[in-house]
């Protein structure tokens, strides 16, 4: 992962994002393991109670779990997967309608420009 | 118990005041940024905290004792200014700290300079400025120590050190220290800091953590800095 | 944690040192050539003088000896204790009282050795040498003469000066370490402070030598007319003793009062970089 971080929102909440996506999108497997926070710390170059924070949050939501002595791993629940592709999915959609409205694009336009720029 | 306690500390030199009644406190597990320009006191904090400056008035307290012997044994220290004999050689330098220091890993030490393709048996004054800053940051962070005081440190170097030392500060991180790094270089150390201490002539103008700042103010630490410090 | 400091005080000023006292002592040895060379009355006259000059070189060399040892103890103190190093120095977990005496101490040792040397190259350089022999066999006499035949009080004598000589080197080694220490101190002009203060305090403790001497020497001393024999080795001995411990006593008081000027600044006025 080499990530650059934003500037305005807090790096946890990013950090949150870009596992998301790795699960999503098959980067990280159902049931993989994940390095130790120190590792994963060092390797984003954050402080690792940021990153202990955003993982302590991917397992409140079900997507990370804890074995108390082995470390964390990716959750093998397959509706995790569906349902934090449908959250990352919907999330831009939102953003990118919202984009095309402002620019003054109506329902029907959109999609024809969907259609054009998916060639 | 606070790491690193000041109460109502102040310090002056002549008519010319440092530190004017600071109260602070720095928790172990926490990673916090002094930050303020040139001159606003930061390094005679350090100072003060590792017993080369002795305060005029309040108290500043390590692991609840004042500076002394003691507190020495548990704080690590990385100067703005090179400090190591340039007469040793590497294995001298950490014979040196392993005879003066009970917390001082070998190992570790070892380890780091192993993957840096150091030689131990070169000399110091052998090497060059910035493998001899890294030599410095090794045997620092080598240190099991209560308190890591890091003054200045990725000023004037290149990107690549400068991650290397990022890396390595977060590499070492122990719950139950406390890393206080004083820089006015925001931007490069902010994604590694928890909390954040702006400090103006002397004096604390404003006490947060990172991610409070982010989501409270909607802009990076350094973003509000140069806000906060507009000439 | 002294025996360390002292350790790595050693590791740190034994580049230099060893090896001049080594060069004296060869320089010893070639002058004793040359003397034995200039015995031999046969020789050109600027054979002589090319050989004559090995002699001030010589004499030269004894003097630089104990001036490097001087400059090597004042160097380290400022390098290590007011320099960028003092950054480390200063924040061991030792005393400063550890520091400065793990200083003292080295140097101490530093200036017997080139005291050593120097005598081991002086011996040298006269061994065998008749001439030389017959002098020192002389002061010999004479001295076993004034004492009564009592040779512990002539090395007694010599012991009391040792000691008092070694106590004026400690003396001044921490009159450097306190000018040092209180010209740093200050924000500009660190060492013009630091060689003032060498003269006031240098000064101070000459006035303070000469006065108690003076007083000594009214009050206490009398030059009494030498009646040879036991008697006279006694009361001279038991002059010499008064001399020498006032002297020491002195010496002890000054390099107290400069210990104390140190140590002060050290931990209160230090200001590194």
């Amino acid at each position: 992962m080499d990530w650059e971080f934003r500037q305005d929102a807090p790096i946890y909440t990013q950090i949150i994002e870009g596992f998301k996506l790795s699960i999503a999108s098959g980067e990280l497997k159902p049931g993989e393991r994940l390095r130790s926070v120190r590792e994963l710390a060092a390797w984003t170059g954050v402080n690792p109670n940021t990153m202990q924070r955003a993982l302590t949050e991917l397992e409140r939501e079900g997507l990370v779990f804890a074995q108390r002595t082995s470390g964390r791993y990716v959750t093998e629940a397959d509706d995790a997967v569906d349902r934090v592709r449908r959250e990352l999915a919907e999330s831009r959609v939102a953003d990118f309608l919202a984009y095309m409205r402002k620019l003054g694009f109506s329902a029907g336009e959109i999609v024809n420009i969907i259609k054009e720029g998916d060639n | 118990m606070a790491t690193l306690e000041c109460i109502g500390l102040t310090k002056r030199y002549g008519s010319v005041e440092a530190l004017d009644s600071i109260d602070l406190k720095v928790e172990p597990g926490r990673i916090t940024g002094l930050l303020g320009p040139n001159g606003s006191g930061k390094t005679t904090l350090i100072k003060l905290a590792n017993g080369l400056l002795t305060p005029t008035s309040g108290k500043i307290l390590i692991g609840g004792m004042e500076p002394g012997v003691e507190t020495k044994k548990i704080v690590s220290y990385l100067p703005e200014r090179l400090d190591i004999p340039t007469w040793m050689n590497v294995t001298q330098l950490l014979g040196f700290f392993r005879d003066f220091y009970a917390d001082f890993d070998l190992d570790r030490a070892r380890d780091m300079l192993a993957k840096l393709s150091i030689d131990e048996s070169m000399k110091i004054k052998a090497m060059s400025k910035g493998t001899r800053e890294k030599v410095q940051l090794i045997t620092v962070m080598s240190r099991r120590a209560k308190l890591y005081l890091l003054d200045e440190p990725i000023g004037g170097v290149d990107p690549a050190t400068r991650d290397y030392i990022l890396a390595t500060i977060i590499g070492n991180y122990d719950p139950e220290a406390s890393v206080v790094i004083s820089t006015h270089l925001i931007q490069d150390v902010e994604n590694v800091l928890d909390d954040v201490v702006f400090i103006d002539r002397g004096r604390i103008v404003l006490r947060s953590t990172v991610d409070d700042i982010r989501e409270k103010e909607g802009k990076s630490v350094d973003a509000l800095f140069r806000e906060v410090f507009r000439c | 944690m002294l025996r360390k400091l002292i350790r790595h005080e050693f590791r740190a000023t034994a580049r230099l040192m060893p090896l001049l006292c080594l060069i004296v002592i060869a320089l010893g040895v070639l002058a004793h050539f040359v003397l034995k060379l200039l015995d031999l009355s046969n020789l050109p006259f600027v054979v002589r003088l090319f050989l004559g000059s090995v002699i001030p070189l010589f004499v030269a060399a004894l003097v630089a000896v104990y001036v490097v040892a001087v400059v090597v103890m004042v160097a380290r103190f400022k390098r290590n204790v007011l320099g960028d190093e003092g950054y480390l120095t200063m924040t061991l977990p030792v005393s400063v009282h550890s520091i400065i005496w793990s200083k003292i101490i080295v140097s101490a040792v530093w200036f017997i050795a080139a005291a050593l040397a120097d005598a081991i190259a002086v011996w040298l350089a006269f061994f065998m040498n008749e001439s030389v022999f017959e002098i020192i066999r002389d002061i010999w006499n004479g001295l076993m003469f004034f004492t009564g035949n009592n040779a512990w009080l002539i090395i007694e004598a010599l012991l009391w000066l040792f000691a008092t000589c070694f106590a004026g080197i400690v003396t001044s080694c921490l009159n450097f370490y306190a000018a040092l220490s209180i010209g740093h101190g200050f924000s500009r002009g660190k060492m013009g402070f630091s060689v003032l203060f060498y003269f006031l305090l240098n000064s101070a403790a000459s006035v303070l030598m000469t006065v108690v001497i003076l007083v000594l020497s009214q009050s206490v001393l009398k030059v009494g007319v030498p009646s040879f024999g036991t008697s006279f080795a006694v009361s001279a001995m038991a002059e010499w003793r008064l001399l020498m411990g006032t002297v020491l006593g002195v010496y002890l008081v000054n390099s107290g009062i400069f210990y104390l000027l140190t140590c002060i600044n050290l931990k209160k006025r230090l200001n590194l970089e």
